[in-house]
């Protein structure tokens, strides 16, 4: 008996119920992976519209409500003008301070 | 990702040899399924068969060869898995049994002497005779020279049919 011979031999397979097991389990893997990048994708649109409410509700709350509290609110941010002295007049328009004064 | 159908065209063809060479790595047909499933799930998550592929039959086995080994290093290191697989008995057969008694004992007596090989050689035999490939093929999926797959055989032929020497005598003696 050689090696011919011994091909007659059938090697052991896995068995049959196996089958449906083992095929169902590799092309099932591939499902969440779908599942996943259309998660991911509502994620990011999730993202995005939150983002674009929060950065309306800061505007919303960041302006007055009427006209006059908007001009209040300019009118704090502007320093009060101060008069200009002589000496920084007469520096500016090159002229003799004491002769002003 | 490949399709459902070319999954199982896969599976029904080269299952078989791909188990066979699992076998070889597992301590219990449970391990030995558990790589066979993981081997279909990797196959499934790749792109497709290679284009420039010769031999698909080889190319399943080279996965299936490499995946084992990650396998049993993950398990341990390789010597401490060869130790523990080889020192305790095997839980399954290599063959399917047979009806007629005669055959049955000769496919005892191969299973035996196939157990009895070290793994290289173990491989190298089932890939050469059962799955049919040529020295460079076998080569390719164990990652070793075609010369060197040829002497493992060599080897494993030899000490296969001096294990039988005996058991064929006693069947053919009237």
């Amino acid at each position: 008996m050689n090696e011919e011979n011994w091909k007659t031999f059938k090697p052991l397979a896995p068995p049959e119920k196996w089958r449906e097991e083992i095929i169902g389990a590799a092309t099932a893997v591939r499902a969440p992976r779908n599942l996943n990048l259309l998660t991911m994708w509502n994620g990011l649109g999730a993202a995005a519209l939150t983002a674009c409410w929060i950065s309306i509700g800061i505007f919303h709350l960041a302006t007055p409500k009427s006209d006059s509290a908007w001009a209040e609110s300019i009118a704090k941010r502007i320093p009060p003008r101060q008069p200009a002295s002589v000496t920084l007049l007469s520096q500016r328009l090159n002229l003799n301070p004491e002769y002003y004064e | 990702m490949l399709p459902e159908l070319e999954i199982a065209r896969i599976y029904d063809e080269h299952a078989s040899s791909v188990f066979g060479l699992f076998l070889k790595f597992a301590r219990d047909s449970s391990d030995a399924r558990d790589l066979l499933q993981d081997w279909l799930v990797k196959i499934g998550r790749s792109d497709g068969l290679p284009d420039d592929l010769r031999n698909e039959r080889s190319w399943c086995l080279k996965t299936a060869y490499r995946l084992a080994v990650d396998w049993s290093r993950k398990k341990g290191s390789h010597a401490r898995t060869i130790e523990a697989f080889e020192d305790r008995p095997r839980a399954f057969d290599f063959f399917e049994t047979e009806n007629d008694p005669d055959r049955e004992l000769i496919r005892l007596g191969i299973e035996e002497a196939l157990s009895s090989l070290p793994r290289d050689q173990q491989l190298v035999a089932t890939l050469k005779i059962w799955d049919e490939l040529s020295f460079r093929e076998i080569g390719e999926v164990l990652d070793i020279s075609a010369n060197t797959a040829s002497s493992r055989y060599r080897y494993a032929v030899e000490k296969i049919r001096a294990e039988l020497k005996n058991l064929y005598s006693e069947i053919c003696e009237p």
